[in-house]
Formats: structure tokens, sequence, C-alpha cells
């Protein structure tokens, strides 16, 4: 309650976020897993005396330097400035505990872009055993900037020990750090198969693409060994209450949980078809339909670990509207307007109450909901609804309706809050 | 509406105010340096690109090729040296600077996507070249315009959050959509940077051309001399644009760092002099005296640059200055990481100018 909320309607809802932070994981675990196939491929071109492969690895850098360096750069920019204007409040607290983590990722990501661009440019410029070192040192930083991002990225959903201590390491080495770190390790090697059998399998010669197209498979797939045990590993250490909120069959996560589940046996089949004997032009088009099902597989990924901390941003600590847990019994008793800083209207009366309610719309309700939008829908999801039943829902907000916050305001906000979002909004 | 009151509080800082100041001061001298090659890079290859073809005379411009394979890396590492300076910025002013970018939110959230038309462009150029052929001036022309338009809501976000009168706008205007034109620096300002790249653009091309001359080249003085020209005369204008921007700054700010805060003013004579040093060398063809005085005008200015906005947010940052809680075993980290993370870009880079060797298979 401390800046102001950016007044965004269709939009809204949080789609802004889910659409850049799933486009930018999809290739950001490609940065850390391809980096280990680009260069492990390269060392089997020197220990087969292949040429053709080395071409082949030569081909996949350009492709890898062109998705990561630009789009998987720029969309993790992306991240940060669409939450900061989303939610500064919690971006702040990410920020200031965590800033010498970020610094340190970015040292790490310094030196993943040097070695990216000399290995690239160096390509059959560089003696083998140099080149491979380069090839190494890049997957040794990628992975590392991954292990930092991991640790802050789980802090969301088990700040552990942080919320008595409010240390770094605390914070940072928390509950779900481990099972998240080997899930996200394990889920980029699969990828750098997916991402690798859209290149192999434009390879001329049937018998090599064949032979990579294998090879891509392999890494698809070998990994989901330890993949789904990692999975099942988180799935024990995030808390009670948002497994109650994943399990949950009346939200839409719980939809979004089984597509999951659906998908890790269709995405397995689908690789291991691949290795079948095919004309080059189907295994081209199979290979985006792969790219298409694992995009869904870790959105739907994503998306379940997100929804599983609501109502909160920062588990236990901040609520997702960005109140924090500590003070929503005083803002209950004194009314959010008047804790607010960002509002005009301090209490509501007759003569200000729709100008009230959609100052309280915009702080408590539009951090999660769109105004005929994409996502949680506030028109759609209030349609005919009387202002009992809205209250109602008001007051289960926290409780039966666990996914949301606490109702936040006081008896008249409450009031004004019904009346904007029946009458004001739908004019 | 008293401004200060949306003021938001600030959260608790990890290390002393002065690290992180030092730090801020550091990175953005560095990212600053390399933005402006950027830019500047791509506005000399599109009018070089613009020249070559209105059908004048090659006459060593003709730089545009020379600069297609840079320019995608020096993106690259300006994003790269974007982000500490970025960081500590919302480590030290968070509380202006996330509300500076909720009122300019639709503009603020463009940014990634504009770079990444632009770096994409950039790439286009490079790879296809010769493909390209009359079309270049037009995918060179869209990356630089996308690269202007990143640096202009840049300075907005910038100015908006130093001057937390204009705030309470955002009670009539709440979709994100604030440009500060209200404030009469938002053109000189931004018109600075505009010129600096054009000047160091110029000083990246005469450096090129140096390098060039020492390897023989014959073509390479020439390059040499017309970017160091290019450069003495941006500057020049930017004395002009430098004036016009003093000028507009409100009365009590230009009062506070010209008259009260005499640090502020010796750092400002001293970039005047290391400026009117660098053009002296550049019209007398010396390139890396040249580049020092140039690279040592940029960081005093940055430093005059935070008095300013220290001067803007006196009277707020005095009443909001955070607490401090250390976290040394972090930092420890973060140093250990940066001298090991350099050693091993020197080493990489000492891997890659080791003279060209075929692959063994």
């Amino acid at each position: 309650m401390n800046y102001p909320v950016w007044e965004i309607t269709t939009f809204g809802g949080g789609v802004l976020v889910a659409v850049i932070a799933t486009l930018h994981v999809f290739v950001a675990h490609f940065a850390v897993g391809g980096g280990l196939f680009l260069v492990l491929t390269e060392m089997k071109a020197y220990r087969e005396k292949d040429k053709r492969i080395l071409d082949y690895v030569h081909g996949h850098t350009k492709f890898f330097l062109l998705i990561t360096m630009v789009f998987g750069a720029l969309t993790g920019f992306g991240i940060w400035l669409v939450i900061s204007i989303l939610s500064p409040a919690a971006t702040s607290i990410l920020i200031h505990t965590f800033v010498f983590g970020w610094a340190t990722e970015w040292v790490f990501f310094v030196v993943e872009i040097a070695s990216l661009l000399i290995y690239y440019y160096t390509f059959n410029r560089m003696d083998s055993r140099n080149h491979v070192i380069v090839g190494w040192i890049y997957f040794i930083f990628a992975w590392l900037s991954l292990f930092v991002i991991d640790g802050i990225v789980s802090f969301m959903l088990t700040p552990g020990r942080w919320l008595e201590t409010k240390s770094f390491w605390d914070g940072f080495f928390n509950p779900s750090f481990g099972p998240s770190l080997f899930f996200r390790t394990f889920i980029a090697l699969s990828l750098a198969g997916i991402y690798g059998l859209i290149t192999s399998t434009r390879i001329q010669d049937d018998t090599l693409r064949q032979r990579m197209v294998r090879y891509c498979v392999l890494w698809l797939v070998a990994p989901f060994v330890l993949l789904l045990p990692s999975a099942w590993w988180y799935l024990q250490v995030i808390p009670p209450e948002a497994k109650a909120v994943i399990s949950d069959p009346t939200l839409t996560v719980y939809s979004v949980g089984k597509a999951f589940l659906v998908l890790t046996p269709i995405l397995l089949l689908a690789g291991l078809f691949m290795a079948l004997r095919m004309p080059k032009s189907l295994q081209q088009g199979f290979s985006f339909v792969l790219m298409v099902l694992a995009f869904l597989y870790l959105g739907s990924f994503e998306m379940v670990r997100e929804s599983a901390r609501r109502p909160y941003i920062i588990h236990g600590y901040m609520y997702s509207n960005s109140i924090l847990k500590s003070s929503l019994p005083e803002f209950q008793k004194q009314g959010v307007l008047k804790s607010a800083r960002w509002t005009r209207n301090k209490t509501v009366t007759p003569a200000n109450q729709a100008e009230a309610g959609k100052e309280l719309f915009k702080l408590l309700c539009i951090s999660c909901h769109s105004v005929g939008g994409f996502r949680n829908d506030m028109l759609e999801r209030t349609d005919g609804m009387t202002a009992a039943q809205f209250e109602a829902i008001l007051e289960e907000m926290g409780d039966e309706r666990r996914q949301m916050p606490p109702f936040a305001g006081n008896q008249q906000e409450r009031q004004a809050l019904t009346k904007y979002v029946l009458e004001a909004l739908r004019k | 509406m008293d401004p200060g009151r949306l003021i938001p509080y600030p959260d608790i800082l990890p290390a002393p105010w002065g690290l992180f100041y030092i730090l801020l001061v550091i990175t953005f001298t560095l990212h600053l340096i390399l933005a402006n090659v950027m830019l500047g890079g791509g506005i000399v290859a599109l009018a070089s690109e613009w020249l070559k073809r209105r059908g004048e005379k090659d006459n060593g411009l003709n730089v545009h090729k020379e600069i297609a394979p840079k320019l995608p890396m020096t993106i690259a590492l300006t994003v790269n040296l974007g982000i500490p300076p970025l960081l500590f910025l919302q480590i030290l002013y968070g509380n202006f600077i996330y509300v500076s970018t909720v009122l300019m939110a639709v503009y603020w959230l463009s940014i990634f996507v504009l770079i990444i038309l632009a770096y994409y462009g950039a790439y286009l150029y490079n790879l296809k070249y010769d493909r390209l052929g009359a079309s270049r001036v037009w995918v060179m022309g869209i990356s630089v315009l996308m690269l202007l338009a990143v640096g202009f809501f840049f300075t907005n976000s910038l100015l908006i959050m130093t001057d937390p009168k204009v705030w309470p706008s955002y009670f009539d205007r709440p979709g994100g959509t604030l440009i500060h034109f209200g404030e009469p620096t938002l053109i000189p300002r931004y018109l600075h940077f505009v010129i600096s790249s054009v000047a160091v653009g110029g000083l990246a091309m005469g450096l090129l051309g140096w390098w060039r001359r020492r390897n023989g080249d014959l073509e390479g003085g020439e390059r040499l001399s017309r970017g160091l020209r290019l450069y003495a005369g941006a500057t020049l204008v930017q004395f002009l644009v430098g004036a016009l921007y003093l000028g507009t700054l409100p009365n009590q700010v230009l009062a506070r760092v010209a008259f009260e805060d005499t640090v502020a003013m010796a750092v400002f004579v001293i970039s005047i002099a290391t400026a009117l040093s660098s053009i002296l060398y550049s019209m007398s063809d010396k390139p890396w005296h040249t580049a020092v005085c140039a690279v040592a005008t940029i960081f005093f200015m940055v430093l005059f640059r935070y008095a300013v906005q220290n001067a803007y947010l006196e009277s707020y940052l005095s009443v909001s200055r955070p607490e401090v809680v250390m976290q040394l075993g972090p930092m420890g980290l973060f140093i250990a990481a940066l001298i090991a993370g350099t050693a091993v870009v020197v080493y990489l880079l000492k891997l890659a100018l080791r003279p060209g060797k075929e692959p063994q298979l």
C-alpha cells in the first residue's frame, strides 16, 4: 500500500507477468541445458572424428546465441520491468533482501556473455581443447546463474526461516531451493534436447540426421529419470496451505496441475516417437509440435508454482495485493484508504462512495483480476451477483476462499467496493 | 496535494548508502559509455549507409560494414552493464524510481520489446548484410529509432523520479502514460545523451581507424581523422546543449549545485576541462588521449548528474533515509564472485586472442 497502482483492465490480473515469464523461462532453461548440449556434442564430434557433427554444433550455436542471448536475456529484463510496475513493493523486498545475490548473478551473466560470444566467434578458429574449455565455462556459469535465481524465485513460495530472521541465507537456502534447483536443472537438460531437434531435423544428410535426432531424443527423455523424483520432492516441501490451493478442484490451478501431469507421458512418448525413422519434413514439423508441448509443460509448471503461492506474493509475508500480513489487522481496523499512501479519498462518505470504491478496487483486486480481460475477469465472475452474494465472498476471502487474501478494509469500504464492482464497473 | 506524502517508505539497506552510491556511479559510467558507443555506432552506421545511398563518395566514411558485426556485441554488453546501475538505483532510490515507472508503466514496459527489436535488427543487418542490399538503411534506421526511444523513456523515468511534484498527476492519469513534458529539462537532457552518443560513436570510429592503421591498412588514417572530427564537432555542440540543460534546471537546484555544493561545482569544472582537453586532442589526431579525456568527462558528468539528482530530491531524501542492516556474508560472496568472474573473463580473452588454429579432428 506504499505505491501507486497501475490502472490496467484487459491485460490485468497477472496476464502480462504470466506471458513474459513463461516465454522467458522457456528460453532461460534452454540457455542452461543447451550450454551442456553444445559442449558435449562438440566433444562427441572430436571423439567420433566427425566434421559434420562439428558443423552441426556450429550452426546450432548460432541458433542458440540468437535465441538465448537476445530473446532470453531481454525477456528476463522484461520480467524485472513488469514486476516492478505491477508489484513494486514485493520487487523492492526482493531487491533489497537479495541485492548481493542479484549482483553475483550479474557477474555470472557477464561471464556467460563473454564465453558464449567467444565460443561462437572462435568456432573453427581455436584449437579443440581450448574451445571445449570455453564451452564448459559457459555451461558452468549459466548453471550458476540458475543456482542464484533459483534461490530467489523459490524464496517467494517458501521463505522458511527468513520470516523470523530476515537473513539473506535463510531466504536463499529456503525449503524448496534444493528440489526446485534439481527440477529446473533436469528440465533444462530435457529442453536442450527439444531445441536440438529443431536444428537437427534440418540436417540434409539422411543418416546423420537420424543419428542426431536420436541423440537429441536421448537428451529429451533421459533427464526425466531424475526430473520426476525432483518434482515429487518439490511437492513434499511446499507449505500445506499451498498444497491445499493446488489440490482444490474448484480452482483453475487444479486443472493446470492435472494438465502438467497428463503432459508428462505425452511429452515422453512424443519424444520417443521422434526416434523413429521418418521423412525430413515430417520430422521437422513434429519437432515444432514437441516444442509447443514442452512450452505448455513448463508453462503449466510455472503457473502451478505461482498459483501455489496464493494468496501471497511472498508466502506468509506479503499478500498478492502488496499488503503485509502483519499490517492486516491495522488495515481492517482503520481502513485501507486511510492506510494507503496513494489514495485521494481517505474515508468513505455517501458523496465519494463510487470514487472510493474505484480506489479500493485498484488497491485490493486489480493485482489478480482483470476487467473484461483474459484472467480472473471481474465482470464475468460477478455477473448477475447480488450485493449480499458479493459481500459473502468478501467475508469468505482468506478462509473458504483460501486463494484470496482476507478483505483488508472496514465495513464502509466493504460496501463501497461492493457498490463499485456491481454498478460503476459495469457501466 | 503535498507530494511528500506520496513518497513510499524505503526498504532496509544491506550495506551503507555510500558503498551502493560508489557502485552506482562506477557501473552507470561504464553503462553510459557503452550505451553511447551503441547508439552512436548505430547513428554513424546509418549516416554512412545514407551517404552511400545518396551516391556520395566513399572517402573513408564507408564504415557501416565495419560496424555491422560489432553492433550486436555492443548491444549485448550495454544491456548487461545496464543491470547493475538499475539494481543499485533501485536499492538507493527504489521508493522514487518504482513510483516513476508506475506512472509511465506503458512506456517502461515497452523498453524490453524495443531493445529486442533493435537487437534483432542489428543481427539481421550483420548476418544478411549483402542480401539486404538497399533495405539495409531501413533495418538500421529502425534499430536506431528503437534505441532512441529507449533512451527517451529512460530519461523520462529518471526525470519523473526526481520530481515528486508531478506525481499527483497520477490521480488524473492512472493508466501509466505520463511523459513529463511539463519539465523544461526533459528535451535538453535527452539531447545531451543523444549528442554524447554521436560524439562517442565518432570516437569509437576513430579508434577503429587507429587499429586499422596500426595493422597497415591505408584507409585507417582517414577513418581515424573523420571519427575524431565527428567527436570534436559533436562535443562542441554538446557545450550548447549542456548550457541549455543547465539553464532549464529549476532555480533552487541550479543554486544548490552551482553555489552551495562546492564539490559538485568542482566536479563540473573538472568535467568541462577534460571535455575541452578531449576536443584539443581529437583535433590533433590523438585517439587514445581523446578517449581517456572523454571517459574522464563522462565519469565527472555522471558524478555531477547525481549531485543534480540529489539537489532535486534533497528535501524528500532527508525524510526517507533508509535503515542499514549489514549483510557481510552476501557482500563477501559478491566480491568473491566479482574477482573470480573477472579472472575468468581475462582468461577467456587470452584464449580468444591467441593465434587461430584449426580444430583437431
